[in-house]
């Protein structure tokens, strides 16, 4: 069943744009403002607030999310673009049945975050980090992971999480 | 590698207790699957957004506002400017303390400062109102911008910091550099830099009447009610705050600031709940920052490397219509033995927002000053930098006098020094070099923060059921606080912890005062710790008072409370569970309260800080000068550690807040026109992961009983301090160049 | 005012748009740029034209004559493509340093262009590995060098209603490569302050018989550096012609002082990148006659 609006403007601003966005596995029927992003699509009309606003601007990587399994900056998307593809968020990472996906049980164990804020971000981009293969050493981590600022200061053991469970995923294949 | 295993507790915290162990956060999962709900994440129904117009001149007035086509534009509800905006109970420029600053809320068409707010428009959707906002096009009469510490006359300040005098000098600083046979002198600047917390400030504001709902990150919730309270002229009780986490603060949330009192006052106006988030760029104006300084360091030494001297004076900046002086040259009151300390502050007022606290105010940027003057001494002197620091190492505190409650810093030294491999260092500069002929550097720097103090409450209720309330106003910004303070909850009860229940993070709780100063865990945990104390008071009362308890009688303090039971302290095979002294005296729950602040007599008779040692590797490619730190490992000494694994985390943090400060980040002023040249992100750096290496941070063992009754120091700020200096150190190190001007650009390197 | 977003599916159907008399239409290609510039009101566009749908626009197809590159293809798929990656490492190396790996999953090679900044990475590798721009708009189809779309800061030489379908690049003569090196203060996610191309073809003997070289950076537009490319070739990129290479480098340089580096130091660096990536350029070269991968 698709979802409806999570809350309808009372007064559209602009001529609204009828669209479907994918998110998480469930399809949800909007009618929007054509300049929303989706990062405020998100935020603002489906309530999934775990992907923050850190910068609206494609430079800190707090509205990192999975877009066809690939990391986009949900703030340099717009909504009416987004149609038809896969859109994953941080609420969608854990399974079913609440288990955390081995990245944010990584996270947690290692204190991969302070604040938290960037985390949704750093999570999603370091999930597909360990799928792009972008694993190999410290340096590469810490490379392919310098997309997502954290102010508080939490690299080093955000390179450690992402290690683990890299080290994880490669013991499984 | 970094060590980011969870090391074992040291040896003097309370085995068995909670006070000590690797506890994870207690909040990580909620923030690891984006359910950690943060200021902006609220959407209450009914709510519309508010959007900011501010100022792009520094200094001048608003002349007009195309209101009209903001008005016009779809969705649009109401647009409001220093014309219309609603005139609040008390003048925003009132100051009855140094904690109260003044605000910029549309009272009158003033521009002070870049970036201030000048109208705030509100609309269905945050569409609407981002457009509305850029339909004002705002027409100003603007006037001539003062901006750099040379553009206006300095005054010496009459207080520094949070109420510090501005200048003191025990001894004769000139006979001591007249005595002296080795002098230096030098100036070394620090430029403006912004909080930048991931976290823009954000509230989602809804007014009932006379009563007020918001949602805002705060770092102090009692003083954010009592000054919206004034401003809007309702009693602070009618203010319910929820701050249960923050984004990153670092300063830039202790005082609720304009921005979120125009998402009150547009709540207010438009009758209906309004969210107002800063945009990047507006958070370099209206919300604090860190003023620039200039400091003028003066040593002399004795034929054997004793400092004879030492002098320190900071320039620094202020708003022209409010005080904020970081306290720069303090940096020099408490490290280093000298017969004779001066310590100087003088101010320019120039057209920016004001200066506000911001992690490790005045120390940041005076240990940046003070450890690379302390290096230069050294080596005028000859002598190893480490050498020098403990040739001058200060069995007391200098500017007081005052034995030092604790202080292991030479442990920091040693265990520090030994870690990085420090024995080895050549002393002169650009002697090494890596196999791909990149020059490699070595220096290292103090590291101090005073171990602070503030006022915070907390209750505690014990059950019926055998468990245990712990609740608290505290807040937690990412330091840990909810963990160490459920912690410390746990032992004060004598609970184990998944039998204690702790809240936290709402302002109907007891007022837990303000995260800051690294002083929240150490007041709060003293809080905690007696509300603790006094709930077992009084559970141990009614078993001592009942003949059928095995405790009756067992006289004043005679119990020990552990694992949820008491114990006689004479017999502890005799003893009883709480949940049955409860149930035997027909009570549901006991309730106590405590109180954390500092000890006025402690106080007087000693000196209390955290210290550490900081060393850092770099490497400078000779070409281009591109300074990469390589290695940094921190050792300090702060205390009771609460929590090893969160503390840590908080070293690294504040060492990696050193990185920036001594290589990343600045804000680039226009002269012209007062405006931040590079108010986001991609301009105004801070570190990414690639630019931060391997760091290590060593919990050197330290016990204190003269600083509060869990013996715990602050760790939040301290791991800046001694970084900067290490880092640029370093970079002489490997160069011989010395940089004097922060941060080290390759620029600079290349000109110097 | 309002705004409306289209996604054309043909080239016939976004050029109507782009000339029809509606007022602005902005071509979202990545949107990295445009979004940004949208928000900061630098533009305001009547219709958001999304060119996606548009066939052929996305992609990269290997061919007999070489490689034609869809305009809006991400550079995070342009890093991936293995052919290209042996034929041009150039290129893929400039496509790995647009932005964050989140921006490559967006950013594109004819938005890095046409947002006509004189730092964009991905420019210089361009122009030396002879990338040509197909160019569609009302009067059909034309063909244009890479080095001739950016006329200024912010400036393209296309025309109203024009926009840029693909890119074509030759297929590489034997013993031939290149490589594309910056400088930026930070480790990573920065601005170029200075960024190189080289591109050289060696012969059976390990001569330099053609060589391209492009700056980026240090002028108004990127350069194509000749003299440079004439200090190296007929040599085997020994120190002397190393010297004139990194001479020549600094000849052409117009920088802008700014916070990001000062005029000298950009011509200094300018020299000095020039060097290691022809250095690098050759080295690769070689090894593709030794049969070696890269």
């Amino acid at each position: 069943m698709p979802d409806t609006n999570f809350e309808q403007p009372q007064t559209p601003a602009a001529t609204p744009l009828a669209m479907t966005l994918h998110v998480n596995g469930r399809d949800h029927l909007m009618a929007l403002d054509p300049r929303t992003t989706l990062l405020d699509a998100l935020r603002e009309h489906l309530g999934l607030t775990g992907t923050k606003v850190g910068c609206n601007h494609g430079t800190c990587g707090a509205c990192t999310v999975h877009i066809d399994g690939r990391r986009h900056l949900a703030c340099l998307v717009l909504a009416a673009a987004a149609q038809r593809r896969n859109i994953g968020t941080i609420e969608g990472l854990a399974g079913p049945d609440g288990a955390l996906h081995p990245m944010q049980a990584a996270f947690v164990a290692h204190d991969a975050l302070q604040c938290g804020y960037c985390t949704p971000g750093q999570i999603m981009s370091a999930v597909a980090c360990v799928a792009e293969g972008h694993t190999g050493s410290d340096a590469e981590i810490r490379e392919y992971m310098s997309g997502n600022l954290c102010r508080c200061g939490a690299y080093p053991n955000i390179v450690a999480a992402v290690r683990e469970v890299a080290a994880n995923a490669q013991q499984r294949s | 590698m970094p060590d980011t295993n969870s090391p074992q507790a040291p040896a003097h915290i309370r085995m068995g207790s909670s006070i000590g162990q690797p506890a994870t956060r207690r909040e990580g999962v909620q923030k690891a699957t984006g359910a950690a709900r943060f200021a902006a994440d609220n959407h209450p129904p009914g709510m519309v957004h508010a959007v900011m117009a501010v100022s792009s001149i520094s200094r001048g007035r608003v002349v007009s506002l195309d209101v009209a086509a903001a008005k016009a534009h779809p969705g649009v509800i109401e647009v409001i400017t220093s014309e219309n905006a609603p005139k609040l109970a008390q003048d925003p420029d009132a100051k009855d303390n140094p904690f109260m600053f003044r605000l910029d809320v549309l009272q009158n068409d003033r521009v002070r400062y870049a970036n201030q707010p000048i109208a705030v428009v509100v609309a269905d959707t945050l569409e609407a109102a981002t457009e509305g906002a850029a339909l004002l096009r705002p027409k100003y009469e603007t006037e001539a911008t003062r901006m750099g510490l040379d553009s206006a006359d300095s005054f010496v300040p009459p207080a520094v910091g949070a109420g510090g005098p501005a200048g003191e000098s025990p001894g004769d600083v000139e006979a001591g550099m007249a005595a002296a046979s080795v002098r230096m002198e030098a100036t070394y600047d620090t430029p403006a830099q912004y909080h930048n917390a991931m976290e823009p400030h954000a509230i989602v504001a809804a007014w009932d009447g006379d009563t007020l709902s918001i949602d805002t990150p705060s770092q102090g919730m009692a003083m954010a009610q009592g000054r919206i309270a004034g401003l809007f002229g309702i009693p602070p009780g009618n203010i319910h705050i929820r701050s249960p986490f923050l984004g990153g603060g670092f300063g830039s949330k202790g005082l609720v600031k304009g921005p979120q009192m125009l998402g009150i006052m547009a709540a207010r106006l438009v009758g209906r709940p309004v969210k107002l988030v800063l945009r990047r760029e507006q958070m370099y104006g209206p919300v604090g920052h860190r003023a620039a300084t200039r400091q003028t360091l003066r040593m002399g030494t004795d034929g054997n490397g004793a400092l004879t001297a030492l002098s320190h004076h900071a320039k620094t900046a202020t708003s022209t219509f409010d005080d904020f002086i970081e306290p720069a040259a303090n940096a020099s009151h408490a490290l280093y033995a000298s017969p004779a300390i001066a310590t100087s502050h003088e101010a320019v007022r120039i057209d920016t927002g004001t200066p506000l606290f911001m992690r490790a105010p005045g120390e940041a940027p005076g240990s940046a000053a003070l450890e690379s003057a302390i290096d230069e001494m050294a080596l005028a002197c000859g002598m190893d930098p480490l050498a020098f620091r403990l040739k001058n190492y200060a069995e007391t505190e200098p500017m007081s006098g005052k034995p030092f409650s604790s202080k292991a810093l030479r442990q920091c030294y040693q265990q520090g020094a030994e870690r990085f491999g420090w024995a080895g260092r050549p002393q002169a500069a650009r002697q090494m070099r890596d196999d791909a002929g990149t020059l490699v550097g070595w220096g290292m720097g103090t590291a101090v923060f005073p171990a602070l103090m503030f006022q915070g409450h907390a209750r505690a209720v014990l059950r019926r059921d055998g468990t245990g309330l712990v609740e608290t106003g505290a807040h937690d910004m990412g330091q840990g606080a909810w963990t160490a303070f459920a912690q410390i909850a746990a032992d004060a009860l004598g609970l184990d912890a998944e039998r204690t229940e702790f809240h936290s993070g709402t302002s109907d709780l007891p007022d837990a005062g303000i995260a800051g100063g690294s002083a929240h865990t150490a007041t709060v945990g003293a809080a905690i710790d007696g509300a603790g104390a006094d709930v077992i008071a009084k559970l141990a009362e009614l078993a001592m008072a009942d003949q059928r308890s095995p405790l009756f009688g067992a006289g004043n303090a005679g119990v020990i409370a552990r694992g949820g039971r008491l114990h006689r302290r004479d017999d502890e095979g005799r003893s009883e569970s709480y949940a049955d002294i409860l149930a035997r005296a027909g009570v549901a729950e006991i309730e106590g309260s405590g109180t954390g602040a500092a000890d006025p007599a402690a106080q007087s008779a000693y000196a209390m800080h955290a210290h550490g040692a900081v060393f850092a590797e770099v490497k400078v490619d000779p070409d281009f000068g591109q300074v990469r730190v390589t290695r940094l490992v921190g050792a300090f000494a702060a205390g009771t550690i609460v929590n090893p694994r969160l503390v840590r985390s908080q070293y690294y943090g504040g060492m990696i807040w050193g990185v920036s400060f001594a290589l990343h980040e600045h804000a680039v002023m226009d002269r012209r026109t007062g405006r931040p040249m590079n108010p986001n992100l991609a301009d105004y750096h801070v570190p990414v992961n690639a630019d931060v290496p391997s760091i290590e941070a060593i919990l050197v063992e330290e016990r204190d009983v003269h600083v509060n009754a869990l013996g715990i120091k602050g760790v939040g700020e301290i791991g800046i301090t001694g970084t900067a200096g290490a880092i640029a150190n370093a970079v002489w190190h490997a160069t011989g160049v010395r940089v004097r001007r922060f941060p080290i650009t390759l620029d600079r390197l290349l000109d110097a | 005012m309002s705004l409306s977003y289209a996604s054309p599916t043909t080239v016939n159907e976004a050029v109507a748009l782009l000339t029809g008399a509606t007022g602005l239409t902005k071509i979202l290609s990545g949107g990295t740029d445009l979004l940004v510039q949208l928000r900061s009101g630098r533009v305001k566009p009547d219709i958001i034209m999304d060119t996606k749908k548009i066939p052929g626009i996305l992609g990269i197809i290997e061919t007999e004559a070489g490689f034609v590159i869809g305009a809006a293809t991400p550079g995070a798929v342009i890093g991936e493509h293995a052919g290209l990656a042996a034929a041009y490492p150039g290129i893929v190396e400039a496509a790995n340093l647009i932005g964050s790996t989140q921006v490559q999953g967006r950013a594109s090679l004819a938005g890095n262009l046409c947002n006509a900044s004189p730092a964009a990475d991905s420019v210089p590798a361009m122009i030396t590995a002879g990338a040509i721009a197909i160019v569609v708009g009302p009067n059909g189809q034309r063909a244009v060098p890479v080095e001739q779309i950016v006329i200024g800061p912010g400036r393209t030489s296309l025309a109203r209603g024009e926009f840029i379908l693909e890119f074509k690049l030759p297929k590489p003569a034997a013993r031939s490569s290149g490589a594309y090196l910056r400088f930026i203060p930070r480790t990573e996610m920065d601005i170029a302050v200075v960024g190189a191309a080289v591109n050289v073809t060696l012969d059976a003997a390990g001569v330099i018989t053609h060589a391209r070289v492009s700056l980026g950076a240090v002028a108004p537009t990127q350069l194509l550096v000749v003299d440079g490319a004439n200090a190296i070739i007929g040599s085997k990129l020994d120190d002397a012609a190393l010297a004139k290479l990194d001479a020549a480098a600094r000849a052409v340089c117009n920088p802008i002082d700014d916070k990001r580096g000062t005029i000298d130091f950009r011509i200094k660096v300018a020299g000095v990148l020039a060097r290691r990536a022809a250095a690098i350029a050759v080295q690769r070269a070689l090894g593709q006659a030794a049969g070696t991968k890269h």
